[in-house]
C-alpha cells in the first residue's frame, strides 16, 4: 500500500492478506473518484442543459439537482462504492489488529521516552455525548477501544495517501509565538507542522480521546518534536486566560454540534492573549457552494456518518466568530470538493482568521 | 474478515447502504462484485510476493509470505497493477450505467 501507515514507527505487523486487502481498499477508494466522478459531473451538465431548455432556467436548489440525478445508476454506484470502501478500510484494519491487539495495546500504554513533551490524560474527563457517534463509520468511534486512535491514524493514510497536514500551520503569520494551541488535534497530524515551523514556541495539542493522544505522543516522539498533549474538550480547555498567542482548529468544527462550536469559540477567545489569533481550517460551508456541490456534498452527512456536517456547514463561521467576541475576521476559501483520488492543493479548503 | 453488513448497531451510524439503489438487488450484486474483486486482489498480491521470494532465494521459510514487506519499487509495481485492475472493474460499472 502506498504511504503504508506507521510502517516504521509502530510495531504493527502487516500480514500479507490484511496488507493486500487494505491495498485494494485504498486503490478502490481513490480510483472510483478518478473514474466515476467526472462522469457524474458530465452527466449533470447534460441534464442541467435539458432542464434549462424545458424550464427556461437552471436547477435552483440541491433538491432540484437531486431530482435530476438521484435515480441515475452511475450516481448510485458511486455512492455505494464510497460507502463500501470506507467500510472495507475499517474491516481491513479490524482484521489486521485482531491477532496483535494485546501487543499494540501494551505498546500504546508504555511511556515514550523519546517524547519530550507532556502527555496529560484525564480519566475523569466528562466527554459530551455528541462525541460518541462513530464518525466516518469507524467502529467504536474515536475512543471506543484501546486501538481507536491507532485505527483512526492509520485509516487516514489508507483514505488519503500523501495528504499534506500542514495546510493551516503554513498559512499563519510568521511571528515568534510564545504558545500555540491546536484544538481537536486528533493524532497530532495538524499539531506537528506548528512545532516544525515554530520550533521555539511551546506547542500544545488538545483532544478528548485519550486513545488519539497516545498515538499523537508516540508520533511526536518518533519525529523528535517536543509537543505537549492534553486530554480535554475545546469547550473547556482548562488553560488560564490570555495564555496563547495562537489557537488553531483544523477540521475540528464539522465534527461537533453548533452549540458546542459556539462555546468553543468563546473559550478560544478567553485563552487568547490580547492581539492573539484564532485560525480555523475546515471543509467549505454550504454558503460557498453551488446547488450541484451542495447536492453532492450533503451525501456525506448520512453516508459517511458525519452527524454534524450539515448543521455546522449551514453556519456562518464569520458571524459565529464575531458573536464569540472576535473583532477582525477574515475568511479565505478555495472550492475543491474532489477529495478522494486527487491531490488537494489547498487543504483544508476553508480558513478563518479571527483576532 | 468482519462483514460490514453484519456489524452490530450502536455506533450512531446514520445511513444504510442497502438503500443506495432503486433496485435493492443491484446493491447485493454490486457488493458481491466488490467483495470478489477484493478477494481476487489479495490472491494476486500473494502470487506476486511468492514470485519475488522465489526469484530472490528459490525457497520459502515458514511464514515468509505473510511477513513479506514489499520494497518501494515492488510497491509501485503492485499499485500500478492494482489501479489498472480496479479501473477495469469500475469501467464495467460505468458502462452498465449507460445502459440503464
Amino acid at each position: 500500500m502506498e504511504h503504508r501507515p506507521n510502517a516504521t514507527e509502530s510495531p504493527v505487523r502487516w500480514p500479507q492478506r490484511e496488507r493486500s486487502f487494505l491495498d485494494f481498499s485504498q486503490g478502490f477508494m481513490n480510483t472510483q473518484m478518478r473514474i466515476l466522478r467526472p462522469r457524474v459531473d458530465d452527466l449533470y451538465k447534460e441534464k442541467a442543459k435539458t432542464f434549462e431548455s424545458a424550464n427556461g432556467r437552471e436547477p435552483s436548489s440541491a433538491d432540484e439537482v437531486g431530482g435530476l440525478m438521484d435515480d441515475e445508476a452511475i450516481v448510485q454506484f458511486l455512492r455505494f462504492f464510497r460507502r463500501k470502501s470506507q467500510e472495507m478500510k475499517w474491516d481491513g484494519l479490524d482484521a489486521m489488529y485482531e491477532d496483535q491487539f494485546d501487543d499494540l495495546e501494551r505498546w500504546l500504554d508504555q511511556p515514550t521516552p523519546e517524547a519530550k513533551g507532556k502527555l496529560e490524560l484525564d480519566p475523569d474527563l466528562e466527554i459530551p455525548d455528541y462525541f460518541f457517534r462513530g464518525y466516518h463509520h469507524q467502529p467504536g468511534g474515536f475512543s471506543g477501544h484501546s486501538l481507536s486512535g491507532l485505527m483512526y491514524d492509520m485509516g487516514l493514510d489508507v483514505s488519503f495517501p500523501g495528504l499534506p497536514s500542514g495546510g493551516v500551520a503554513e498559512r499563519v503569520d510568521d511571528k515568534p509565538y510564545e504558545r500555540i494551541l491546536d484544538l481537536g488535534c486528533g493524532s497530532g497530524r495538524s499539531t506537528e507542522p506548528y512545532k516544525r515551523r515554530f520550533p521555539n514556541s511551546e506547542v500544545w495539542g488538545l483532544e478528548p480521546s485519550a486513545q488519539l493522544l497516545k498515538v499523537a505522543n508516540k508520533r511526536a516522539g518518533a519525529r523528535g518534536l517536543e509537543i505537549n498533549y492534553r486530554q480535554a474538550i475545546a469547550e473547556e480547555t482548562r488553560f488560564p486566560d490570555d495564555h496563547f498567542d495562537l489557537v488553531s482548529a483544523t477540521i475540528l468544527f464539522h465534527e461537533v454540534t453548533a452549540s458546542a462550536m459556539k462555546v468553543a469559540l468563546k473559550e478560544a477567545r478567553r485563552i487568547l492573549a490580547p492581539g492573539g489569533q484564532l485560525v480555523i481550517g475546515d471543509e467549505l460551508p454550504f454558503e460557498l457552494m453551488n446547488d450541484y456541490e451542495l447536492w453532492y456534498d450533503r451525501w456525506q452527512t448520512v453516508n459517511n456518518n458525519e452527524p454534524y456536517w450539515a448543521e455546522i456547514k449551514s453556519q456562518s463561521f464569520e458571524a459565529l466568530c464575531r458573536e464569540a467576541g472576535f473583532e477582525e475576521v477574515t475568511v479565505e476559501h478555495r472550492g475543491n470538493l474532489r477529495f478522494f483520488g486527487e491531490p488537494r492543493l489547498v487543504w483544508p479548503p476553508f480558513k478563518v482568521f479571527a483576532s | 474478515m468482519a462483514n460490514a453488513q453484519d456489524r452490530p448497531d450502536g455506533w450512531g451510524v446514520i445511513g444504510d447502504w442497502r438503500q443506495y439503489f432503486s433496485d435493492p438487488a443491484m446493491g447485493y450484486m454490486a457488493k458481491m462484485v466488490v467483495d470478489l474483486a477484493a478477494e481476487t486482489w489479495t490472491v494476486v498480491d500473494r502470487q506476486r510476493v511468492t514470485e519475488w521470494i522465489l526469484e530472490s532465494r528459490g525457497q520459502f521459510q515458514p511464514g515468509e509470505i505473510d511477513a513479506f514487506v514489499p520494497t518501494d519499487e515492488q510497491q509501485a509495481q503492485l499499485s500500478e497493477e492494482r489501479n489498472a485492475f480496479v479501473a477495469r472493474i469500475l469501467e464495467g460499472f460505468a458502462k452498465a450505467s449507460e445502459t440503464s
